[in-house]
């Protein structure tokens, strides 16, 4: 039965960095405030949410 | 004096000291899993931690110090860890006011760096697991106070280090201090923080005892040590914050009203890694220590990590649902379940009582599950436990399920999306016996007499079983 309250959905939202290519795990609501930036936990680089290379499950 | 140092040395021979550097990044991390592989719990003395560029600190590194149950049970003057449930519902009862000393009196102050002169990447900070954003301070007791009140409050948060005089600072949004953050950052104010590192192990334990709002914990951190406190004002907000004379190591500074940003992800006491989430920060101001300071690491995760907040929680649940059940005589708060479920034991509870003090216990915010047990369960042996549960349990009958209350924070498993989650209760007591005395109108549980027992026991007694299979 598709989407009934017993579907496994996950609940992870990931982000790739756009330097480095490197997917972290990141709260929807950091990425719900858009003024803070993503900081990159393997190049440690800052980006906005909107250029992250690409988001799983936001 | 009662501190971290005459602890170890009351320890001493049970304290492992490796004598090789040990890196900062992983290692010693590693080093706690490979022991809790082994099911061995001795704190961890890194005389020579290896820096991320390659150099020794001068500061050693002491982690794995509350993995052991018997030890951390020890620390607090409880002889056995099995009583703790009782003996830390009781913690605040024994409260004693801490007295206040003078600077030149605390050996905290042996050495004072402010301004240009602080630097956190002094300090041998671990970068615990992969995946964590970086080197993180693990067992930093956090202190800020109530603006309005002038009452301070602690707590052990997360904190990354980010740079020489930047902290990232993990605040769960119902946490007192980040009730006093508000306050002050509604006033447009920064917020004062002291930052302690390293004690006597039951100061830690007391330090973290949940508490009202807004309730000081210096009265019950001392209560657990069994002598009054020492505290001494901090450097940057002098009486405002107070901070452990006898500490190791002290960070100061400020949260700038309303400057949030990235923090994590971290691995977190689940077992899993936390998504990096938005976070104040802390602008340090001064870091003082002793001039021999040892740093002490947390290691998250890890039973290092739940074991002392464990047994605070085992305290805090007892107090709910005691109130409800007299027949309750003990919790356990397991390392298996980390801080979602809950043992509670009862002798011969009268019918529902079980069920009132899960219903009691549950409204605990951490907690997802509760398991009601009778006093012939070990409830300290998992085996044993789930012995009961599927041995004991229809689940037509007793699987209570709950719908609707608080999550628990940091669950890995909790909806995208929600506020509340379900919670269950269920109840692994036999029914009772039909008069006191009789047996219970269940099958016995199989076993062999005392005396079989021993006799087995003196049968093996001296035998080498390295190598048997397990």
């Amino acid at each position: 039965m598709s989407g009934s309250l017993f579907d496994k959905t996950g609940n992870a939202t990931w982000a790739q960095c756009p330097a480095c290519d490197y997917w972290f795990h990141v709260a929807p609501a950091l990425l719900a405030l858009e003024t803070v930036d993503l900081i990159c936990p393997d190049c440690a680089k800052p980006f906005a949410p909107a250029d992250a290379k690409a988001m799983i499950g936001d | 004096m009662t501190d971290l140092r005459s602890y170890l040395n009351e320890i001493d021979n049970l304290v492992f000291r490796p004598d090789q550097p040990v890196s900062v990044v992983q290692e010693i991390t590693a080093l706690q899993h490979a022991m809790a592989a082994k099911s061995t719990n001795p704190a961890i003395f890194v005389r020579q931690p290896i820096l991320p560029d390659g150099g020794i600190s001068d500061m050693p590194v002491l982690t794995n110090l509350f993995a052991s149950r018997e030890l951390a049970a020890k620390a607090l003057g409880i002889d056995d860890h099995r009583n703790s449930a009782k003996a830390m519902a009781n913690l605040s009862s024994k409260a004693i006011d801490p007295v206040v000393v003078d600077a030149a009196d605390a050996p905290v102050r042996e050495i004072v760096e402010e301004g240009e002169a602080a630097n956190l990447l002094s300090l041998p900070a671990l970068r615990q697991h992969e995946g964590d954003a970086g080197h993180y301070v693990t067992c930093g007791h956090v202190v800020t106070y109530d603006p309005d009140t002038g009452i301070d409050n602690m707590g052990i948060q997360r904190l990354w280090v980010r740079g020489e005089k930047l902290l990232g600072c993990y605040m769960l949004e119902t946490s007192h201090n980040m009730l006093n953050l508000q306050k002050f950052w509604a006033r447009g104010e920064p917020c004062p923080v002291a930052i302690w590192v390293g004690h006597h192990p039951a100061v830690e334990m007391g330090a973290q005892a949940k508490l009202g709002y807004p309730e000081s914990h210096w009265d019950v951190a001392g209560g657990a040590l069994g002598e009054a406190l020492r505290v001494v004002p901090s450097v940057t907000h002098g009486e405002k914050i107070m901070v452990p004379a006898d500490a190791e190591i002290v960070i100061e500074g400020f949260l700038p009203p309303n400057r949030i940003e990235a923090e994590g992800p971290f691995a977190e006491f689940s077992g899993y890694q936390g998504p990096q989430i938005p976070n104040p920060v802390v602008e340090v101001t001064c870091i003082t220590r002793r001039r021999d300071a040892i740093y002490h690491d947390c290691g998250s995760g890890l039973a290092d990590h739940l074991v002392p907040d464990n047994m605070g929680m085992e305290g805090a649940i007892y107090a709910l649902a005691r109130q409800v059940a007299p027949s309750l005589i003990n919790v356990h708060v397991p390392v298996s379940g980390r801080r979602f479920h809950a043992y509670l034991q009862f002798k011969d509870p009268k019918p529902g009582e079980a069920r009132d003090a899960m219903m009691a216990a549950i409204a605990f915010r951490r907690l997802k599950a509760v398991y009601a047990f009778d006093d012939d369960i070990d409830i300290f042996d998992d085996r044993e436990a789930m012995w009961a549960i599927a041995t004991r349990v229809q689940w037509h009958r007793d699987l209570m399920k709950l719908d609707g209350l608080t999550l628990a924070p940091l669950d890995p498993s909790a909806p995208a999306t929600g506020k509340t989650i379900t919670k269950a209760a269920i109840d692994a007591t036999l029914p009772a016996a039909p008069k006191p005395g009789q047996p219970k109108p269940v099958a016995p549980r199989n076993r062999v007499s005392d005396a079989a027992l021993a006799a087995a026991e003196a049968v093996l007694d001296g035998i080498d079983t390295t190598g048997w299979p397990s």
